[in-house]
């Protein structure tokens, strides 16, 4: 009998109000935790908090499905981005091969006060 | 690691969790405290890094796990 894929999931909230002007205004947080890519695109929002904010929650959740491979990525070496038709999808910058054959899936959401994400791993 | 140095870690610490500095002792660690989760725990390595002009190793970043190796792994830089 054959064996499935081998899947882990993670996901994380984020209270919004916490990626305030003070913390977006320290760019050593910002170059730690996000891509030039996601930066620029965050900060082109009229309010940049709800956008840096989901990505947070997208982030920690990848760690937390990644952990259960045995597998860590520094929040800035893992990128969420969107396809051409806006989903959002996860790169990851590495070029260890363990990361090769993953597969992520990852679904973003945000009320005007919080930003959740979901993420499944799977190879 | 001179008295300096001290003050500067304790004084970024406590402004970015939120404790007063007279509460601050080794045992306070990272996801047991409340205050101190993940962003919070990004936010206090950016502001150190700033602080002191320095930048981590990643290993380090995730080895601090309480306020007493905050400092301890901090001093390694300075």
């Amino acid at each position: 009998m054959g064996t499935g894929p081998v899947i882990k999931i993670g996901v994380d909230n984020v209270d919004i109000s916490r990626f305030d002007k003070i913390l977006l205004s320290n760019s050593a947080f910002l170059n730690r935790c996000f891509t030039p890519k996601e930066q620029k695109y965050s900060l082109s929002k009229i309010d940049p908090s709800p956008h840096f904010a989901v990505r947070f929650a997208a982030k920690e959740a990848v760690i937390k499905a990644l952990s259960g491979f045995d597998l860590f990525l520094e929040h800035k070496k893992i990128e969420i981005t969107n396809d051409a038709k806006g989903r959002p999808f996860i790169n990851y910058l590495t070029d260890e091969p363990s990361y090769s054959n993953l597969n992520t899936d990852v679904s973003l959401s945000h009320s005007e006060t919080s930003a959740i994400a979901f993420v499944v791993v799977y190879r | 690691m001179d008295q300096k140095h001290i003050d500067t870690i304790v004084d970024t610490f406590s402004d970015v969790m939120g404790i007063p500095k007279i509460e601050l002792n080794d045992t306070i660690a990272y996801n047991s405290h409340p205050a101190w989760d993940s962003l919070k725990h990004l936010q206090l390595i950016s502001e150190l890094e700033t602080a002191f002009d320095i930048e981590f190793d990643m290993d380090d970043v995730i080895a601090m796990e309480n306020f007493g190796l905050v400092r301890e792994l901090t001093a390694k830089y300075l």
